[in-house]
């Protein structure tokens, strides 16, 4: 195995499961997660010279396969949820999430789902999700603080309705 | 404390992380799948240079022929005459080579779906006789001997697809040769072949374990099982 071969296989696999958890996150369903995070590695191992050299490797992944996810459902003719704005999922029990963390998480619009992604799942610093997003690290700030405040309603909703009484019957 | 951290720890957020730590993931694929499945990547951009290339030298001959190109004109069907001069069935899927010492050399890109009738009658084409299959591989109990006679296998290497050699010269009289590939987990996919007797063989819809008797086994993203 060559040193970069044995760099990749390293990088392999001490990012597989961060990047799967992350991509999964953002699509709700591990399966298809699964395929295009493996895709995404497969691209990483063909230009591994450029993506060994970028400051957030697992970040180049995740896009990737986000990217690859989105070109797929392209391909299909069917409805985008990747950048969907107003996807309303039920999903969650099959990739193990809280089922209302992820609902609340893929409805923000796919720019803040990103920047959650890279800031909060794979913990880049502002400056390194900014230019992996090709975004000024202000606008990451913003989008976080949007994503924060829309999560914490949605949150907040959704404990109130499970916490709220039965309905009680009249007459 | 920075804006961003602040944001970052803000319970909404950190209820989100939390709930990511605990799920949990399936293992990673072997190594080797994803460097195929890269190496197929690989070897489809290259063909598909290749097409733009081909595709555009036969704009500019059409461009350079003009009105004698026309349909029903001669320049018009230039183009499969030298295909065929050049002993090849080139598709998106699958290479057929006729090499000058008879033998046949079959590629198979694993990012494309192939037709097995049109593969069979291609392979038969160039005299060989095949029971292409998808999705099941027939073989004969006992397999008639002689199989590395006919096919010789090459792996390849990093940039180079896996390839198999036929020489049809070689095959036992009442023989074919039968070739199954099934689509296993994370997109790799699997060739079997061996000899089969053309009057006594089963199929099976279960992809092989191990290499069939007097067989051969490989996977078309470039992993090597045996042969």
């Amino acid at each position: 195995m060559s040193r970069d071969d044995s760099e990749f296989a390293d990088f392999f696999q001490t990012s597989w499961e961060p990047c799967l958890k992350a991509v999964a996150a953002s699509t709700g369903d591990m399966v298809l997660a699964e395929e295009q995070v493996a895709e995404a590695f497969a691209r990483a191992w063909v230009s591994w010279r450029k993506v060994s050299r970028h400051p957030a490797r697992r970040a180049w992944v995740v896009r990737t396969a986000l990217n690859v996810g989105a070109s797929w459902w392209r391909r299909r003719g069917r409805e985008l949820p990747l950048v969907g704005h107003d996807v309303a999922v039920a999903a969650g029990p099959e990739i193990g999430l809280d089922s209302v963390v992820l609902a609340a998480l893929r409805r923000l619009p796919a720019r803040q789902r990103e920047v959650i992604v890279l800031r909060v799942f794979l913990d880049l610093d502002i400056e390194t999700t900014a230019r992996t997003l090709s975004i000024a690290p202000g606008t990451v700030r913003a989008h976080l603080s949007r994503a924060a405040a829309t999560l914490r309603k949605e949150l907040s909703e959704t404990t109130t309705t499970e916490a709220a009484p039965c309905p009680t019957a009249i007459g | 404390m920075s804006d961003g951290d602040r944001l970052t720890n803000s319970a909404e957020l950190h209820r989100l992380n939390s709930s990511l730590s605990g799920v949990t993931v399936p293992e990673p694929p072997p190594l080797d799948a994803i460097m195929a499945r890269g190496q197929a990547r690989r070897r489809h951009r290259r063909f598909s240079v290749v097409g733009l290339f081909l595709a555009g030298a036969g704009i500019a001959a059409a461009l350079v022929l003009g009105p004698t190109a026309a349909p029903g004109a001669p320049g018009a069907r230039a183009a499969p005459a030298v295909a065929h001069t050049l002993g090849a069935i080139r598709t998106a899927a699958y290479t057929i080579v006729l090499n000058s010492d008879g033998t046949a050399t079959l590629t198979i890109d694993p990012n494309e779906a192939f037709d097995p009738t049109k593969l069979q009658s291609d392979l038969d084409r160039y005299g060989i006789p095949a029971r292409v299959t998808v999705g099941s591989f027939c073989s004969s109990d006992p397999a008639p001997a002689g199989l590395s006679q006919v096919v010789s296998y090459h792996p390849g290497g990093e940039a180079e697809p896996a390839t198999i050699t036929i020489d049809p010269t070689a095959m036992p009289a009442g023989t074919e040769l039968s070739f199954g590939e099934f689509e296993l987990r994370m997109r790799v996919e699997m060739a079997t072949y061996a000899l089969i007797d053309k009057g006594s063989y089963t199929c099976s819809n279960d992809p092989p374990t191990s290499s069939p008797d007097q067989g051969g086994l490989y996977s078309l993203g470039g992993l090597i099982r045996r042969q």
